[in-house]
């Protein structure tokens, strides 16, 4: 879960009552500062936008919301990108290293192996009479 | 003889998951590198959805503010009012579509993190093994 979300609703909430507030004092103020003031007509179009003032400001507060909301997660995603894609670079670093060790380990026994090869002939042929091993000559025997 | 039999066994085992880890890192990797162009189109979406947003609120408060002059004005309140909304909508899903980025991203992190700790155990048991 992310951060923001559990701060994010008292942040809406303050919203929605900051905008509401300060759409309904505006619209007020506009309209009583008009000099039509006293006409009929004024008045009725005055209590139209007061009305639509009160209506629309929440969903709009609430519209700002969301927006904050996607803003900050998109930043908390690029950051979590960033890390994650550090933690496959290091991944892929480890897995190279290992099969390069690897791979010179082999190659070290393949050198070995030579060595080894007078050994193995050893056990095969077994020991010659008179305690000589002499490999590659025969059986030996 | 036997338990060195066995000790071979154990090798071969400890080769056959690493290649399979090894395997299970390279999708993971690629999965991780597919998520790139998913946050490049989201934040194109987000910038979007704020350019309507924002244009809503101003639409809506100049309305207003003009329809105490002129009637009409009303009508685009009434317009910003909608843009508003919609840009707002499209803020949400936004933010749905990163959240659910977010969860995909972790997990996959965290499976690389442990392919990385198994990798680096099977290493440190082979040099154990070794003579």
């Amino acid at each position: 879960m992310t951060p923001q979300s559990a701060s994010g609703a008292p942040l809406r909430i303050t919203m929605v009552i900051l905008l509401t507030g300060a759409a309904a004092v505006l619209a007020l103020a506009v309209w009583l500062g008009q000099p039509a003031l006293a006409s009929e007509r004024s008045i009725y179009m005055g209590a139209v936008v007061v009305a639509v003032a009160l209506v629309g400001a929440p969903i709009l507060a609430f519209s700002l919301g969301q927006l904050a909301r996607a803003v900050e997660s998109l930043g908390a995603l690029r950051g979590d990108y960033e890390v994650a894609k550090a933690v496959s670079k290091e991944t892929a670093a480890i897995a190279q290293r290992i099969q390069s060790d690897e791979a010179a380990v082999t190659q070290g026994e393949m050198a070995v192996f030579p060595l080894t090869a007078p050994t193995i002939l050893e056990a095969w042929h077994g020991e010659p009479e008179g305690g000589v091993t002499v490999v590659g000559h025969g059986h030996g025997k | 003889m036997a338990n060195d039999d066995l000790k071979s066994f154990s090798d071969v085992k400890l080769d056959l998951e690493f290649e399979r880890l090894d395997g299970q890192r390279e999708v993971l990797q690629e999965a991780i590198d597919n998520l790139g162009p998913e946050i490049a189109r989201l934040e194109i979406s987000v910038k979007q959805n704020a350019v309507i947003t924002g244009g809503g609120v101003l639409l809506t408060i100049f309305g207003l503010a003009a329809a105490a002059i002129t009637p009409v004005a009303i009508v685009g309140a009434l317009s910003g009012f909608g843009l508003g909304y919609f840009g707002g909508k499209g803020c949400a899903e936004d933010a749905a579509g990163i959240a659910d980025l977010q969860r995909r991203l972790n997990r996959d992190r965290e499976r690389m993190q442990g392919i990385a700790d198994r990798m680096l155990a099977i290493d440190s048991e082979r040099r154990g093994r070794a003579p």
